[in-house]
Parts: C-alpha cells; sequence; structure tokens
C-alpha cells in the first residue's frame, strides 16, 4: 500500500494550517481511512495540543530520524478516532535537525501502512517549508481572505508549481457577513488571485476556539456546524465532486432573529 | 435598521480596493521574482520587432517598474535599419567592419525615410489583414520616431477605471 502524501501550508503564519491538518485528518478517519499527520513544525510544536494527545508523546520525529526508536513507537493513536496517527514534531530541537531526503524517507514509509499522511507545515518559505514539500506529492495552501495572507499564499504556489506538485486552495475564516457588506473578499476574488482549485472554504467560527481548548476533532461531534464542512473537505480530496455550502444562506434561527430585531 | 444602514453605506467596501491592491502587488511579485519569464518576452518582443525593422540584439532591454495604477514595461530597443529594404530607398552603404548601428543615423541625417508602404510591401502579403497594416503602420511610425517605447502593461481583466 502506498498512501497520498500531502502537505498543508500557507506562507503566512497562524493562518490554520494546524486547524485544517487536524480536522481534515480526523474526517479522513471517520470516513474509515488510514491517516498519519506527521507534525513538521519542529521546534514549535502544536498539533499534539490541538488533538489533544500532547501528554502522551514519548518520541518524536526526530528521535525517528536519528534511529533512537521505531516509527510506529512514536506514533500515537487517537482514542476517540480508530485509524487517526500522530507523529509530534520535536519540541526542543532546531528545524535543520532533519534534511529534506530524511523527511521524505519518513513520510514514503508511513506512507506504506497509510492511506493518507499529512504533514503540518510550519509557516515560511524556509527550511522547515522545504523539509514538508520534499515529503510530499501533492498540497493544500491554506489562506485567510486577507492581502497579506493572500500575497504569501501566492508566494507559496509558486514554489509548489516549481515542484510541480498538484495544488489545491483551503480558504479559512471567511465572515459572510463582512463578504456581504464588500469589507472582506469573497471566495470567488480569493480563487481569481490565486488562480486556484477550491478543496474548502471554512467560515470564522467561534467552534474552532472552543474545540481546541478542549483538543477535540470538531468532527467529534456531527451536531458542530463545521463538522459537515470538514467533512465534505475530505471528500472532495477523496475526488467526490461535493458542493459546497454556501455560507450566505441565513440559517431558520437567523432569519427569526433577523425578523424579530425589525 | 442599523444592518440596513450599514448595508446601505457599505456596499463599496474595502475588499474592492483589498482585490486591486492584490493584483497589482502580486504582478510586480510575479516579474520581480522569474528572470526567466522576462528574458522570455524579451526575446519574443525583439522576434517580434525585429520583422519590422533590423534592431541591436545586444543592446536591448527591458524592464518593468510599478506606476501609480499599473505595473509599465519599459522595451530600449535600439533600431539599426529596415528589415528588407527595397534597395531604392536606402542602399545599405557603410563600409565593411563600420557597426551596422550606424545605419539609423544615415536616415536621420539625411532625413530619409523609407515610405510606410514599402513596408507593406515587405511584410508576408498573404498573412496580412487591414488590422495588421495599419498595426504595423504605427509600429514603424513609432520605431522611426524614437527608439524607447514605453508601454503600460495592463491585465486583461483588469477594471479600466476605479469603481
Ligand atoms: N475557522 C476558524 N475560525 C476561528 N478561529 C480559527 C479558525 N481557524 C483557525 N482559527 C484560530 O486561529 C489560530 C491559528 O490557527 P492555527 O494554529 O491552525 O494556524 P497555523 O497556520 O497552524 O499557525 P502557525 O503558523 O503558527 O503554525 C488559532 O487560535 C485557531 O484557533
Ligand atoms: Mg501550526
Amino acid at each position: 500500500m502506498s498512501g497520498r502524501r500531502i502537505v498543508v501550508t500557507s506562507g503566512k503564519g497562524g493562518v490554520g494550517k494546524t486547524t485544517t491538518t487536524a480536522n481534515l485528518g480526523a474526517a479522513l478517519a471517520k470516513r474509515g481511512r488510514k491517516v498519519a499527520l506527521v507534525d513538521a513544525d519542529i521546534g514549535l510544536r502544536n498539533l499534539d495540543l490541538v488533538l489533544g494527545v500532547e501528554k502522551r508523546i514519548v518520541f518524536d520525529l526526530i528521535e525517528v530520524v536519528e534511529g533512537r526508536c521505531q516509527l510506529r513507537q512514536a506514533l500515537i493513536r487517537d482514542k476517540r478516532i480508530e485509524n487517526l496517527w500522530i507523529l509530534p514534531a520535536a519540541q526542543t530541537r532546531d528545524k535543520d535537525s532533519i534534511t529534506e531526503a530524511q523527511f521524505l524517507r519518513l513520510t514514503t514509509d508511513l506512507a506504506e501502512f497509510h492511506d493518507f499522511v499529512i504533514i503540518d507545515c510550519p509557516a515560511g518559505i524556509e527550511h522547515g517549508f522545504r523539509n514538508a514539500v520534499a515529503g510530499s506529492q501533492e498540497a493544500i495552501v491554506v489562506t485567510t481572505p486577507e492581502v497579506s495572507a493572500i500575497r504569501d499564499a501566492d508566494r507559496v504556489i509558486g514554489k509548489i508549481h516549481e515542484r510541480k506538485l498538484p495544488m489545491r486552495l483551503v480558504i479559512n475564516r471567511i465572515r459572510p457577513d463582512m463578504v456581504k457588506s464588500g469589507e472582506m473578499m469573497s471566495v470567488e476574488d480569493v480563487c481569481e488571485i490565486l488562480s486556484a482549485e477550491l478543496l474548502g472554504i471554512v467560515p470564522d467560527d467561534e467552534e474552532v476556539i472552543d474545540t481546541t481548548n478542549r483538543g477535540e476533532p470538531i468532527v467529534l461531534d456531527s451536531t458542530k456546524r463545521l463538522a459537515a464542512i470538514y467533512d465534505k473537505m475530505a471528500r472532495r480530496l477523496e475526488g467526490e465532486i461535493v458542493e459546497f455550502t454556501r455560507l450566505d444562506e441565513p440559517s431558520l434561527l437567523n432569519r427569526l432573529l433577523a425578523g424579530w430585531r425589525g | 435598521m442599523f444592518d440596513l444602514f450599514s448595508r446601505l453605506f457599505k456596499r463599496d467596501g474595502s475588499s474592492a480596493t483589498a482585490k486591486e491592491r492584490l493584483r497589482l502587488v502580486l504582478l510586480s511579485d510575479h516579474l520581480s521574482l522569474s528572470p526567466d519569464t522576462v528574458e522570455a518576452l524579451k526575446r519574443d518582443l525583439i522576434a517580434v520587432i525585429s520583422r519590422y525593422v533590423k534592431v541591436d540584439v545586444g543592446l536591448c532591454d527591458v524592464s518593468f517598474e510599478q506606476q501609480a495604477a499599473t505595473v509599465a514595461m519599459h522595451a530600449n530597443i535600439p533600431i539599426l535599419g529596415m528589415q528588407n529594404e527595397r534597395p531604392a530607398v536606402a542602399p545599405p552603404t557603410y563600409a565593411k567592419g563600420e557597426p551596422r548601428r550606424n545605419q539609423a543615423s544615415i536616415h536621420s541625417s539625411t532625413g530619409e525615410r523609407p515610405y510606410l508602404d514599402d513596408l507593406k510591401v515587405t511584410t508576408p502579403a498573404a498573412t496580412m489583414t487591414e488590422a495588421d497594416v495599419a498595426h504595423v503602420d504605427a509600429a514603424t511610425n513609432e520605431a522611426l520616431n524614437s527608439s524607447e517605447h514605453s508601454a503600460p502593461i495592463t491585465k486583461p481583466n483588469a477594471p479600466s477605471s476605479a469603481n
């Protein structure tokens, strides 16, 4: 078996790479795929925290590469979602503790017994980025609808094109109310500027902060607003053609509230 | 009520500004990022111009500069003379070894200019349309008046003005 190796990257920091990796990975696992999530942000590890497995780390990715433990020993199994595994980054090491060749080896090893290997890339376009990309065959670029995030995404897309990797876009933290009033660029605007194919649109939602606080993937609770969004993203990644959730459609509750407000 | 007001007054919000600014900055990012592309453009540009006039390839220079509403391309293309000139119009009479570049000054010093009709004749007739002829004329006029061109590049889908 040889699974797909996909990097989640953005250029700019803090736009939602880790959130996307965790929730997309969890959504794929919930659909029955075997998924390994790799935290490539050496020195600034976060994926473990977002997924609530921080207390269970014994070995990290660098220790695997240095041969101090087996790959399977370093993988942490998610106890809530079957088939979801996390390979944590080293917290007290530098980004250059691992080479591109070692990273490629690590991810191809993982792909031998996982359907998906999803790599949470560090911000920037330096060593850490090059490592993560070297280990991937496909890329997901995350951006928010802001000028600096989009400019950086454009830069990263250029680098990904140079390596001839197929790429799709996730637009995170969209605020439909602001798009409607013309204060935020729309999904169409962003796609046009970046001339990229869309994989997902995620609204700005406090559910993200709430679930991150608890260390729980959003898809764990199917009543969450964003659960369906990440599930659709997972299905698109698997090649299904899935309509995008319309964010500007007011929910029944909102319509009632609007009526009540007059 | 407040909602309605804010919607009425904010229809032309900052998103249009953001989009336009991004379009420009990305264009200039791309141009400065890819010397290969600039080199290819320069090559193609010289090839096209060379169909009409002889140019000094070694001295051609193409550069980009961000201006108020566009990124401008500056092309400095020294013209040596006309392509496929009819001997009757401007016989090349420079001596062996003399740089061909001087030919341009022969024209200007004698005030001798090839007729535009002559140029039409020398362009491949089979593929000429009326639009082509007009295009050649304009290009030639400009080439003869000055060897320096400055043409603004506008992205095909860029709005021509704000709003
Ligand atoms: N759709 C969203 N709605 C609300 N908050 C969000 C959303 N996506 C991300 N956030 C918040 O934004 C912050 C940054 O997210 P995240 O850590 O996923 O970004 P990152 O790109 O991985 O950052 P870094 O570059 O530091 O690794 C977090 O606090 C997260 O909770
Ligand atoms: Mg992160």
